[in-house]
């Protein structure tokens, strides 16, 4: 009779331990996937500014004698920052250092073209610039808003998988800690000032 | 040391100090908006919401009528939030934290737009759309709202006036697209455990037994335990048609949207 109680006690002990576990460690599956699906509405919305790029080029373009190096920088940087794809299960410093700065590239050649285009007032004028002025605007502002949200669930993986007890399953399944968006460079957080 | 080891050491201080300043700012202007400078939910909630004074009260009246009909009517969730002060922080920044803060439309479908007008100088208005909406109110939409109909009468200080051409417009746009409620449960219902829900339908099956198992019986059974399923994930419930605003649903928004100053 005792031997059953103490079986019994085992039992519950490692049901215990294998609830608590399997908990956290499905807790950290489903934080890990979100820290995932935040990066990729990160890059949803840089691609979305990305292909709002040849349109505004092109409508740019159409305006008389528009300076050509200030559209070439913004083509190549667009081009140099599509070729920086970041696995999504290797979010560490580095690879979103990379992935920011080629991102940020892109920002200044923008609002350098944006500057530019206050000395062309028929430009300015111009409807299809003004929607396209408004859709950057509008991506831009996303893009601010993509970082936080990424940063936010990073932030909650990250004190999950210190914490105790996952940090005892965290190193037996190498879940690792991930990177924060950072303000690399001034102005890369602020998106490019666009006055009407 | 030569010369022009010392000026390339200057330069990387610089460039340490550039980085510092650049990430002090970031954070303060994120404190700035998580923590003093958000706006509580309002208690009851409203959809109209004059924290500025710009409106009178039978024009908040009208509007809020208006927009708790037709949040009742298709599920889609207009909201008005006027400030006095946003203490530095743009429109467009602050939209979508208060956007998010007080979950504005349904969780599912994340149908809530926010026009924030802020008296703060530069006097700004934006459009904020949620992330189910994006594809019916385009930015391009939402400027053109904003362009010709909110900053027009804004400038001639008929605050009243813009609100209500930029609702019929926003209406407009929305009509047909979502209608009642979303079928998916919504709010905590997603964890809802399975056994407890086993558990209700069991008991609910033999107290209709008991009852003799009239179908007005389970009717009424249905309504009792329908609450909790539907409700909204914030506003705890989400009340059937007819009376006020029923909540905020929990929806959220990626930042889309336009705005303008004047």
């Amino acid at each position: 009779m005792k031997s059953i109680g103490v079986i019994g006690v085992v039992i519950i002990l490692i049901l215990a331990v294998f609830g608590i576990g399997g908990c956290s460690y499905n807790g950290m599956v489903k934080k890990e996937e979100a820290v995932s699906s935040a990066w990729s509405q990160v890059e949803n919305v840089y691609q979305r500014r990305s292909d709002l790029i040849p349109n505004l080029v092109n409508t740019v373009k159409g305006a008389a004698n528009f300076e050509q190096e200030t559209l070439t920088a913004v083509t190549q940087a667009r081009a140099s920052a599509t070729q920086v794809k970041i696995d999504p299960t290797n979010l560490n410093a580095e690879s979103i250092q990379k992935f920011e700065q080629a991102q940020s590239g892109v920002s200044s050649a923008l609002s350098r073209l944006l500057v530019s285009v206050e000395r062309y007032p028929e430009l300015k004028a111009n409807q299809n610039f003004r929607d396209l002025q408004v859709q950057l605007e509008g991506t831009e502002n996303r893009i601010t808003e993509e970082r936080r949200k990424f940063n936010l669930v990073v932030q909650e993986y990250n004190s999950s998988i210190r914490s105790f007890p996952n940090n005892l399953m965290a190193g037996m399944f190498g879940f690792e800690k991930k990177a924060y968006f950072e303000a690399i460079t001034e102005g890369a957080e602020k998106a490019p000032e666009v006055a009407f | 040391m030569t010369p022009t080891n010392y000026l390339m050491r200057f330069q990387k201080v610089i460039k340490k100090l550039n980085f510092l300043v650049a990430s002090a700012l970031f954070l303060v202007f994120q404190l700035a908006l998580d923590a003093q400078n958000m706006l509580p939910k309002p208690n009851p909630q409203k959809l109209v919401n004059d924290y500025a004074n710009i409106l009178d009260e039978a024009q908040e009246k009208q509007l809020e009528n208006k927009l708790v009909a037709f949040d009742d009517s298709t599920s889609n969730q207009i909201v008005i939030v006027t400030v006095a002060d946003l203490k530095g922080v743009p429109a467009s920044a602050y939209a979508p934290e208060l956007f998010i803060a007080w979950g504005i439309g349904d969780k599912e479908r994340n149908n809530g737009i926010l026009i924030l007008v802020s008296m703060s100088n530069p006097r700004e208005v934006f459009i904020n759309t949620g992330y189910g909406v994006e594809a019916f109110v385009p930015d391009v939409t939402a400027g053109r709202i904003v362009q010709e109909h909110l900053l027009p009468k804004f400038k001639q200080q008929d605050y009243y006036g813009g609100l209500e051409l930029a609702t019929n417009d926003l209406m407009q746009l929305l009509k047909g697209t979502f209608k009642g409620f979303s079928k998916k449960k919504s709010g905590k219902s997603g964890s809802f455990p399975l056994p407890v829900l086993i558990i209700i339908i069991i008991v609910v099956i033999v107290l209709s037994r008991i009852k003799g198992g009239g179908g007005g019986n389970r009717g009424r059974y249905h309504r009792t335990f329908g609450g909790p399923f539907y409700g909204g994930g914030f506003g705890g419930g989400r009340s059937f048609g007819g009376g006020g605003f029923g909540g905020f649903g929990g929806g959220s928004t990626g930042g889309g949207g336009a705005g303008g100053s004047w």
